[in-house]
């Protein structure tokens, strides 16, 4: 037989830990919409069964059941699928910050158009041929000039705008670096709190939620890789380098390439260059150095051509004024291209004759006007396949992100699959908790009733 | 799977976006008139249309140095017209002149005549075209011809032999112009000679002068046959480039503009396809099993 208070504490332990359940679900309920919240539930297990002590056997046929108890609080999460989610989430945000990039570019290049560079070009050399039909008329001369320097400026302008581009990627790749430190530190702080919960067998899951939100924030700014300890805390690795160790932190430093050059991402330690895999800073990185730059060296490299081969011709032809021997453009690349101020100054310096004295020779003019197709490649060729290249790397990448983030979604749903919250089901337990909270007041009031019955009813025979 | 309450709304809202930018994509296209906005929306068409839009460009400047030849090849055969009719009258004139029934006065009256021509004649070897002298070479801003009174009458030539060449299609040029040097001096020489004869009132001469105006008509008119065949060259490559311009333009547009019928059908679709993702939708988050719970 039992104690008469038996069920009286059994049926508070089921009070209490129906109660416990309730407040899990409001703590569910209530975060619903937080950002990295993974649901919790109660692991409700049996107390430890009785045996009735009997001097031969248990009077009793068997065991007698002693209730429940809450024995862990546990967020439902699932661990490889968060693995997943931050190696193609970092994938993702590089090839979005590359799409960012290279979209400017296409915005600065502006093509096609009306009034791109290419546009520019195809004008450029019907003013030659149009002095060439016309080689002693000023206001053709004039045209000419103005045209040309109209190019130079396009070609100046485009050039500005994609350096521009590059200082504005470098000045990125600073403040994602700062944001690593700050979230490195973050998470070397949470690793301290969830040591010192966990030493104590409790599970710390709210910190866990944080840290893991802390993680995805890092791994969207820099590829990482992660490895757990045994006492809770986490090691998090770049490449092969550690970036956290428990509670410590080789925080990141950048350095220039060369005075006035670009940023470099290294540790504070010892120096090394970050090796980078994917992420934000990889992307801008990429952008800066082989997308943009690349793009650079192509747009001089035409502007160069141009600028040489018309100087070679245009050296050696005469000016109304007799004289030969200027340049037509000053500048040797796309940021320095000009027109020549001599030539600037007095149209009637454009050394159209290919010998002095001769106001109708064009010949040299019409050597010139012939580069368009005499060149190789011609300058609109070789622009025309920057814009492709551009274009095709452009495209490529909007791929890439498009795959990668259908990718990434459908992992963020097999994440919210496992912890995300559903109002339905968390309805649905809170009536089922509701009603066994209910249930164990009603045993408090059954047993309750007995001891009445016990203590204030019986042995008054006969009174 | 087991769906939690969020998944519902972020696969709305990944879906309407979706949604959106291929509506607005098509609507861009449809306002535009446009299909090609930036390199990336499909490289190959864009490398293509630059290419077309140069060689219309380039077309269009050939075209322009056609129009430009042809205005000086006219100018051209309108001086050489002028000099035949000129060479012509003075035929008649030394035919007239060869005639022994002619007295003194009377030759000497044609010789007058000639005399005027020789002088419209080298005005006509100084003929130009918007101030460029069409017979100098390329020293074509000074008159090539000067009549020197004398005696002895000569027209000294200050003129080049320079020729001007134009481009009036890839890597095909032609020259334009004709140095006066080539042909004039035959005309003014038998026209000095005749004007002299007649006023020497020599009959036999002024016969003899009639076979030397006649080669200077021939020069004359060669030069003619020379201007007449060139402007038909320039304008066969006008004809082609005309018509090579139409098609290039023909082929940008494809590249380039948008196919409206397809462009309106796709943004009729799409935009169904929205309104019904937010139909569907907008139920779909509102619901839930407290709206059943007493």
């Amino acid at each position: 037989m039992s104690g008469a208070f038996f069920g009286l504490d059994l049926a508070l332990r089921a009070l209490q830990d129906q109660q416990t359940v309730i407040d899990i679900t409001n703590h569910n309920v209530a975060n619903a919409n937080t950002p990295g919240f993974s649901r919790q539930t109660a692991a409700l297990g049996t107390t430890t069964p009785y045996t009735l002590p009997g001097t031969n056997r248990s009077p009793q046929p068997g065991q007698i059941g002693t209730g429940v108890s809450v024995e862990a609080i546990q967020r439902a999460r699932d661990v490889f699928t968060d693995l997943q989610y931050r190696t193609e989430s970092s994938t993702l945000e590089r090839a979005k910050s590359l799409q960012d990039s290279l979209e400017q570019v296409e915005v600065t290049l502006n093509e096609p158009s009306d009034t791109g560079l290419s546009a520019q070009l195809a004008k450029f050399f019907p003013a030659w041929q149009e002095l060439v039909n016309n080689p002693t008329e000023d206001a053709v001369r004039a045209t000419l000039v103005q045209q040309s320097a109209t190019l130079a400026t396009s070609f100046n302008k485009t050039s500005q705008q994609l350096t521009a581009l590059q200082k504005n990627l470098d000045d990125q790749v600073g403040v994602n670096v700062a944001q690593i430190n700050s979230l490195a530190n973050q998470i070397a702080a949470i690793n301290r709190q969830i040591v010192q919960v966990e030493v104590t067998g409790d599970h710390a899951n709210d910190f866990r939620d944080r840290r893991d939100l802390l993680l995805d924030q890092l791994s969207e700014l820099i590829g990482i890789t992660v490895q757990d300890n045994a006492n809770g805390s986490i090691n998090v690795s770049i490449g092969s380098h550690a970036l956290i160790q428990n509670q410590t932190v080789d925080q990141l430093t950048t350095t220039l390439t060369a005075p006035g050059g670009f940023r470099e991402v290294r540790f504070a330690s010892d120096s090394s260059l970050v090796s980078l895999n994917g992420g934000k800073v990889q992307g801008e990185i990429l952008a800066r150095d082989q997308y943009i730059a690349g793009y650079l060296a192509k747009l001089d490299q035409v502007a160069g051509d141009l600028i040489t081969a018309v100087n070679a011709l245009h050296t050696t032809g005469y000016g109304l004024d007799g004289v030969s021997g200027r340049p037509f453009f000053s500048g040797s690349d796309a940021a320095t291209m000009a027109v020549d101020p001599a030539i600037a100054a007095d149209p009637r310096r454009v050394a159209a004759a290919s010998a002095a004295g001769q106001p109708a020779n064009s010949a040299v003019a019409l050597q010139i006007a012939q580069l368009r197709h005499t060149l190789s490649p011609t300058p609109e060729g070789a622009y025309t396949a920057l814009v492709s290249t551009l274009g095709v790397d452009s495209a490529a990448v909007r791929d890439e992100v498009a795959n990668q983030t259908g990718l990434v979604q459908l992992l963020d749903r097999r994440r919210q699959s496992t912890s995300g919250v559903s109002l339905d089901e968390e309805a649905v337990n809170l009536v089922r908790f509701q009603r066994a909270y209910e249930a164990a007041a009603r045993l408090i009031t059954a047993n309750d009733e007995m001891l009445d019955k016990l203590i204030n009813e019986t042995g008054r025979v006969g009174r | 799977m087991r769906i939690s309450t969020r998944m519902l709304s972020d696969t709305l809202i990944n879906n309407l976006q979706a949604n959106l930018q291929r509506l607005e994509q098509t609507q861009n296209e449809l306002s535009s008139g446009k299909r090609l906005r930036k390199p990336s929306d499909d490289p190959a068409a864009v490398g293509r249309a630059l290419i077309y839009r140069t060689d219309l460009a380039t077309g269009n400047q050939y075209l322009s140095t056609i129009q430009s030849s042809l205005d000086w090849l006219n100018a051209n055969e309108t001086a050489l017209a002028s000099m035949t009719e000129n060479l012509q009258r003075v035929r008649e004139l030394a035919v007239q002149g060869g005639n022994d029934t002619l007295d003194q006065n009377g030759m000497a009256d044609i010789a007058a005549e000639v005399d005027q021509l020789l002088q419209h004649m080298v005005s006509l070897g100084n003929a130009d075209l918007r101030g460029q002298r069409l017979f100098a070479g390329l020293k074509t801003d000074a008159n090539p011809f000067t009549l020197n009174a004398g005696p002895p009458t000569t027209v000294t030539y200050n003129g080049d032999a320079g020729q001007m060449v134009r481009e009036i299609d890839r890597g095909v040029t032609v020259t334009i112009n004709i140095p006066g040097s080539t042909f004039l001096p035959a005309a003014f020489t038998a026209l000095t000679n005749l004007r002299d004869h007649l006023r020497a009132a020599d009959s036999a001469a002024v016969r003899a002068d009639i076979s030397s105006v006649d080669a200077a008509l021939g020069g004359v008119l060669a030069a003619r046959g020379n201007v007449g065949a060139l402007t038909n060259r320039v304008q066969a490559a006008q004809d082609r480039q005309e018509g090579l311009n139409a098609e290039i333009q023909k082929l940008l547009s494809n590249v380039e503009d948008t196919d409206f019928t397809d462009a309106i059908t796709r943004a009729a679709a799409q935009e169904n396809v929205y309104k019904a993702a937010l139909g569907v939708g907008a139920k779909a988050i509102q619901s839930s099993l407290l709206d059943y719970l007493r």
